[in-house]
């Protein structure tokens, strides 16, 4: 099988194709290779020895009958392989087959590279057929409309400013019936720290804004939350290919940190967003470390337990298990302190395996689940092996620290209907903290 | 690059197809050196018989082509009959001194090549003995 | 016959090893040059530290996850390498020809220890030619350049050891040394390249997993 047995209908992908021709193709990605790739991409499509050694890495490849064109270096074969060989001059119907494999079989895990004896980095030859895409005008429908929303709003999912600013006056507003005195303090100048989200939250898992006012405050945080955009932390341009816009968000990022003149940022649970600030969106702009201090939730929560900060009234009993996302584990190694967290509020851990740095993805990361509804059942059928993990742990909780693992561990538990529930670490706190009578 | 690599393997292949006809030393007697110093051999020792050998090499007379003396431990073209090969030619490498085995290998193959007769290849000389 | 092979063994491996080395630096250089002009988001993070604990983790067999899920592929892979690096060096035809050369003199193996590892490296690429035809993802993505690799490394050992026991005389040992030839020079352009970059791109995604992911890359 190959890519060209599988194509699945997508708007967007059709639209961009329909106005390719071979040469543009060819000049684009000379374009490419002269002014954006270098060494890194040349050493590694030298240096590969077709092995296939990856092949087992990959979740599409295990949970596809062992199909070969899904298998990473499977992947690089019929995209970069394919471009560097023929100089770029490939028909636009090999476009489409192209960016479907990078935008919707890869979801950038990087767990190949634990295979790979001369280190070859996979997600970034992906990454550069994505550019590549983005560069041609063919990305799939629905990623590119959270693209333009980034580009119109400076947030993901088309949230007004002053919508947002309702979510979070309604979320205090709310919370003050459980928490009499808890406020969400919002542009409040010289905080310790002002907290991020992806848009997603305001837009439909409210509800998550609402438990981290209630974390906050019972913690005794001096934090805020802006009003201005550069409040949402996530980054789907990263994925489209629209680096330049990539860029843009970072910068507004950090500047709200500056202009609010906090000591740092906290990101909420989510793993993309957090790639975006120290695997991409810094390296595009040039930085190696961050102008404005930022720690992750699991760092975050971590840090209040170790503090003693938050008092429970008890723990989980029932098993759980611990999927650890890619981003900031394999990513930024935070798995030490995801289990302390986790271990602080269940009694009863049953690891999966692979575990750690060696988990497998959710398939949904990467912007896979954000190319929508075409691309679901690959998506979901690709991640039997996921489903295998978490049915041998017996667990009847799963802790998932990642909107986009949550949004693909979901489709995977209904999918092979395993009957767990899933969780954030906030939403664990949340419930297990002590509260006013 | 490809162009680079495919032009260069041209070159080699050609090499490859000049004729080469399988020359094997024709009729040396079976003498083989003694030279019990070297031992243990990993290959059977050279084959070669004095008289016949310089007979077919037309070196009657010319015994210095290959027992040259030493002066204060410089080479010299000057026969001398007293002096066997491993007297100044130590087994072991020392300053100033070319080693035994590569002595004869240098002796035999540097001429086989300028005179282009004789073996030069390994086992041309050291046939394994049957 | 005999000018031909001591053109071989002469000027030839001369220029094969003089082309070698000038393309391997040439290389190398222009590749550290590109690095650094268009990957320095990439070269800002290189480590020693984070590059030889990368180095050495995938040094050990069945330390790495992708070692441990292909155990036959792993024997193989080391058992190759190691055997290819020990004849090069210590076959005593190679040293002799040094000692000639150069005077360098060291111990070598003994001759059926030698054959016995030229058969094994035999061996090895056998199984790599049978995990390219019958593993359906190496066949998936095989292409010319892969067999014309694994061609150039194997015919220096079939000559070696169809030369070790005499079959065509004096032809054989001619064809080792041209075919060996071709390998070196053939090793800057060709997917041998990894003998220049591996070590290289290993110590880059070691320096990626420890200095910016905080974690292993084994």
């Amino acid at each position: 099988m190959s890519i060209q047995d599988r194509k699945i209908e997508d708007e967007g992908l059709a639209y961009g194709v329909s106005k390719l021709t071979t040469d543009k193709i060819q000049q684009t990605f000379q374009a490419l290779i002269d002014n954006e790739t270098g060494a890194k991409l040349k050493a590694f499509s030298e240096s590969c020895m077709r092995c296939g050694m990856c092949a087992e890495a990959c979740h599409f490849f295990v949970s596809h009958g062992d199909d070969p064109s899904y298998s990473p270096v499977g992947k690089v074969s019929q995209t970069m392989t394919k471009l560097l060989a023929n100089d770029g001059k490939v028909t636009p119907d090999d476009i489409y087959g192209m960016a479907q494999i990078a935008y919707t079989e890869c979801n950038l895990c990087r767990r190949c590279v634990h295979y790979c004896p001369i280190g070859i980095d996979v997600a970034y030859i992906m990454t550069t057929i994505r550019r590549f895409c983005h560069k041609l005008g063919v990305t799939p429908q629905y990623i590119q409309d959270t693209a333009h929303s980034h580009s119109a709003t400076m947030n993901q999912m088309w949230v007004k400013d002053d919508e947002w600013v309702d979510s979070l006056f309604w979320q205090e507003d709310e919370a003050r019936e459980e928490f009499p005195n808890l406020r969400i303090p919002m542009d409040k100048e010289g905080a310790d720290f002002y907290y991020s989200v992806i848009a997603p939250e305001p837009k439909f898992r409210t509800q998550l804004i609402y438990q981290a006012a209630a974390i906050m405050n019972e913690a005794g945080c001096d934090w805020t939350m802006p009003s201005m955009p550069g409040w949402d932390n996530s980054d789907m341009c990263m994925y489209s290919g629209d680096f330049e816009m990539m860029g843009r968000l970072k910068r507004q990022h950090f500047e709200l940190a500056q202009k609010l003149k906090v000591s740092r940022i906290v990101m909420g649970e989510c793993g993309h967003a957090f790639r975006s600030i120290y695997d991409n969106g810094n390296r595009w702009l040039g930085w190696k470390d961050y102008p404005v201090p930022v720690v992750h939730s699991i760092e975050f929560f971590a840090e209040l337990f170790e503090q003693g900060r938050i008092k429970l009234t008890g723990k989980i009993q029932e098993p759980v298990t611990i999927h650890d996302p890619c981003n900031i584990i394999r990513g930024y190694g935070l798995m030490d302190k995801l289990r302390y967290v986790a271990h602080q509020l269940c009694d009863n851990i049953v690891e999966m395996y692979p575990n750690r740095e060696h988990n497998y993805c959710c398939s949904a990361g990467g912007g896979v689940i954000n190319c929508g509804p075409p691309f679901k059942k690959v998506r979901v059928e690709g991640n039997l092996a996921k489903a295998n993990q978490l049915k041998a742990t017996g667990a009847k909780i799963c802790i998932a620290p990642c909107h986009n693992c949550h949004g693909g561990l979901e489709d995977v538990i209904h999918h092979y209907d395993l009957g767990i529930e899933l969780k954030f670490l906030g939403d664990l706190i949340y419930e297990l903290m002590e509260k006013p009578e | 690059m490809n162009k680079v690599f495919t032009s260069i393997l041209m070159v080699f292949a050609l090499v490859l197809t000049v004729p080469v006809a399988s020359a094997m030393a024709e009729g040396m007697p079976e003498g083989r050196m003694d030279v019990p110093e070297l031992a243990p051999f990993k290959y059977a020792p050279a084959v070669f018989d004095h008289d016949p050998h310089n007979e077919k090499a037309g070196l009657d007379e010319n015994c210095e082509a290959c027992h040259h003396g030493s002066e204060d431990g410089k080479k010299v073209l000057e026969y001398d009959e007293e002096l066997p090969c491993a007297d100044c030619h130590t087994v072991k490498k020392q300053k100033g001194v070319t080693p035994l085995r590569r002595a004869f290998h240098l002796q035999c193959i540097t001429c086989h090549e300028q005179q282009n007769k004789g073996p030069v290849q390994c086992k041309a000389c050291h046939q394994p003995e049957k | 016959m005999n000018s031909l092979y001591n053109f071989a063994v002469g000027p030839l491996a001369w220029a094969a090893f003089i082309i070698l080395a000038v393309t391997a630096v040439w290389r190398l250089w222009s590749m550290y040059t590109l690095a650094k002009q268009k990957d320095a988001s990439s070269v800002a993070y290189m480590s020693w530290k984070f590059s030889l604990r990368s180095i050495a983790n995938w040094l050990i067999p069945y330390k790495s996850l992708g070692w441990k899920t292909n155990p036959v592929l792993t024997a193989v892979t080391f058992v190759f390498h190691i055997c290819f690096v020990v004849l090069v060096i210590f076959v005593t035809p190679h040293q002799i020809l040094l000692e000639n050369a150069f005077g360098i003199t060291y111990p070598t193996l003994p001759t059926a220890a030698a054959d016995a590892l030229t058969l094994i490296v035999i061996a090895c690429c056998c199984y790599f030619v049978y995990r390219r035809v019958t593993n359906k993802t190496v066949r998936f993505v095989t292409r010319t350049n892969d067999w014309v690799s694994l061609g150039l490394v194997a015919a220096p050992f079939v000559t070696a050891i169809l030369g070790s026991w005499g079959v065509g005389g004096e032809i054989m040992p001619l064809l080792h040394v041209l075919t060996a030839e071709a390998l070196i020079v053939a090793i800057p352009f060709t997917r041998l390249a990894h003998i220049l970059f591996a070590l290289f791109t290993r110590a880059y995604i070691g320096s990626e997993f420890g200095g910016v992911r905080h974690c292993k890359d084994w």
